[in-house]
Order: structure tokens, then C-alpha cells, then sequence
């Protein structure tokens, strides 16, 4: 029941994530709501690995299939956060460099400072 | 073109939600890896042993990341941090932390496989410590380790012999295999290659996010 509750609220936070992508103008605030997006992706793995049992899938001494999460998506999304981390900071550098070129972080001042260029 | 957009991802995000079934079908491996594998923790076993590949890979992006922030950082200037200012208390706190942080990394990564833990979990602890010793207390002194243990040889080092264990482990399955059934189930010599490869993926990982938090440091000036 937990896992199942996790998994909703999980997509909710993908559907803010990806609202706040759309809305915002500010780049670092683009990014951090990709950041909330991928945070949503780990917690929706987490909860899908959590359906069966919450119990760490650790095994002590008597093993018991029914009561343990189940491993595979959590090893899955290890691959995941590397990943969104990895893509968090290239992004945070390119902002940083668009930053020193424009001396703002809008992009809609970017995109004017663009089109001036182009003419 | 804002609003629809937004239309757009509540419609695609409805769809996913109702076609969402979340009393599927439960799939049962645990018992089946735990035979082939023969170590507690089922999540070590399945990223560095049924599904290598996948991790291989990581660790590719991983060195890619780190090489490509380097590289992007290279045309702006270095700040100079001569004015960097501390705290007294803060920095024999940070100093004691970041002694905790490595006794932490080596726990992690020696246990990786019987507990909780393992070769990403340890190297970004070993790097928070550093990190958190670099901005409170003296950067340059922080820095100063990077030459004097040769990290960067140690990272491509560690690189190397990564892949060459995880040549070993794809390409002969059934002699790993028994490596792993000799020892007793649950010590620590019990992981065959596993320990190395996470104490590998440790170096591998703090190598690369100290890399990165020191150019970020250093080219923006936070200090």
C-alpha cells in the first residue's frame, strides 16, 4: 500500500516538475525543476521496488521471498541518478557559461539578445 | 504556446495515471540471484554482477561528466582565494569530519555487499568530507592531497583494472561464480571481486566529484 501511495505522489511531483520546466524563465530555476523531475523518477523506482515488502532486500539469516523489496528496479535506478547527476551539473556549467556571455539568466532576454544578433 | 504546452503534459500525465496498474504482477528473483550470487545485499549483486554492463556504462558517463566540466570550465578564469575567510569552530569540526568521512568511505566500500553501502555511496561520502573541509577550513589545503597521492593516475588506474574485472566477470561467469561460493556466506571476503570493484568505484567516483566541485570552486569563486 505504501509503495502504491509513493508511486502516485511521484507522478504528481513529475507533473510540477515538468510545470515549473515550462513556466519558469529563470535557467537555474529550469534546472532545478528538472532536478525535481528526476528526484520524482527515483522515488516513483523506489516505490515500484516497494509493492511486494519494504523490508531492504539485505538477506540475514531465514530467507523469506514474500516480505523483502524487490532489488531490480532499485539497481536500476542507481544507474538513473548517475545519470540525472551527471546532467545536472553539465547543465549547471552551461548556464554558468551562458551566464558570462549574457550577463543574465531570462531566456527571454536571451533569446532577444539573439535575435539583435542576427540582424 | 505556453498553455498548450501545459495542456499537453496533464493530458500526457492523466493517460499515464489511469493507465497506471499498480497491482500488477510481482516478479520473485530474489531467491534465484542469491543462489547464482551468494551475497546479502541483492542490490550489489545485481549491479555488479547480473547487470554489469548497465554499470560499466555508469561509470563511462560518470568520466565523460567529469572530463566534459573540465573542459567546458577551461576558458574562464581561475579566482584566486587568497581571501578566504573561516571560523575557528568550524574549522576543527571540518577537520574532524572529514577524518569521519574517510573511516565512513572505508566502511561503505568493504561492506558494500554484506550491508548497505557500496562503491558510488563511499565515494560521495569521502567527497562531501573533503568538500566540506576545502570551503570551511583552507581550499588549498584541501587541493594539496590531489598531487600529493597522484589522484588523477589513481583515478585512470582504477578506471583500467575496473574494466579489466568486469572483462573477468562477463567473459568467464562460471569461474567467478565459484570464487564466490568458496568463502562463507556473509563475511567479508565472501564478495569475490565485488569489495575490489566497489573500493575501485569508490576512488573512481570521489576522484571525479572532487574534480568537479574543485573546478566549480575554483572558477566561480564561491569561497
Amino acid at each position: 500500500m505504501t509503495g502504491i501511495l509513493v508511486i502516485y505522489f511521484s507522478i504528481i511531483g513529475m507533473l510540477v516538475g515538468a510545470v515549473g520546466m515550462i513556466l519558469s524563465k529563470n535557467i537555474i530555476k529550469k534546472i532545478l525543476s528538472l532536478g525535481i523531475v528526476e528526484t520524482s523518477i527515483n522515488l516513483m523506482y523506489t516505490g515500484i521496488s516497494a509493492r511486494g515488502g519494504i523490508i531492504p532486500p539485505i538477506i540475514g539469516g531465514d530467507f523469506s521471498n514474500a516480505v523483502y523489496a524487490d532489488p531490480i528496479p532499485q539497481a536500476v535506478i542507481i544507474t538513473g541518478i548517475v545519470i540525472s547527476f551527471a546532467l545536472l551539473c553539465l547543465s549547471l556549467v552551461f548556464a554558468i557559461i551562458i551566464y558570462n556571455k549574457y550577463h543574465t539568466m531570462n531566456v527571454e532576454t536571451i533569446e532577444m539578445i539573439f535575435e539583435r544578433e542576427e540582424k | 504556446m505556453k498553455i498548450v504546452g501545459i495542456i499537453a503534459l496533464i493530458t500526457i500525465f492523466m493517460i499515464v495515471l489511469f493507465s497506471f496498474d499498480p497491482f500488477g504482477s510481482i516478479p520473485e528473483p530474489i531467491e534465484q540471484i542469491l543462489n547464482r550470487v551468494n551475497v546479502p545485499n541483492i542490490v550489489t549483486s545485481v549491479y555488479l554482477e547480473t547487470r554489469l554492463y548497465d554499470t560499466i556504462f555508469e561509470i563511462i558517463v560518470f568520466t565523460i561528466t567529469a572530463l566534459g566540466v573540465a573542459s567546458l570550465f577551461a576558458s574562464l578564469p581561475v579566482n584566486s582565494d587568497e581571501g578566504q575567510q573561516v571560523f575557528g569552530t568550524v574549522t576543527v569540526y571540518s577537520g574532524s569530519l572529514a577524518a569521519l568521512s574517510i573511516t565512513l568511505f572505508l566502511y561503505v566500500v568493504i561492506n558494500g555487499h554484506i550491508s548497505p553501502g557500496g562503491g558510488f555511496v563511499g565515494g560521495v561520502v569521502l567527497a562531501t568530507g573533503v568538500v566540506t573541509y576545502g570551503l570551511t577550513s583552507s581550499f588549498r589545503r584541501a587541493s594539496l592531497h590531489h598531487e600529493i597521492f597522484k589522484v588523477e593516475m589513481l583515478e585512470n588506474v582504477s578506471l583500467m583494472v575496473i574494466f579489466a574485472f568486469s572483462c573477468f566477470i562477463v567473459i568467464f561467469p562460471e569461474a567467478h561464480a565459484q570464487i564466490l561460493s568458496k568463502a562463507g556466506f556473509g563475511s567479508v571476503f565472501s564478495g569475490g571481486l565485488i569489495p575490489m570493484m566497489n573500493i575501485l568505484i569508490g576512488i573512481k567516483v570521489y576522484a571525479g566529484a572532487w574534480k568537479m566541485s574543485s573546478e566549480f570552486i575554483n572558477r566561480q569563486g564561491t569561497l
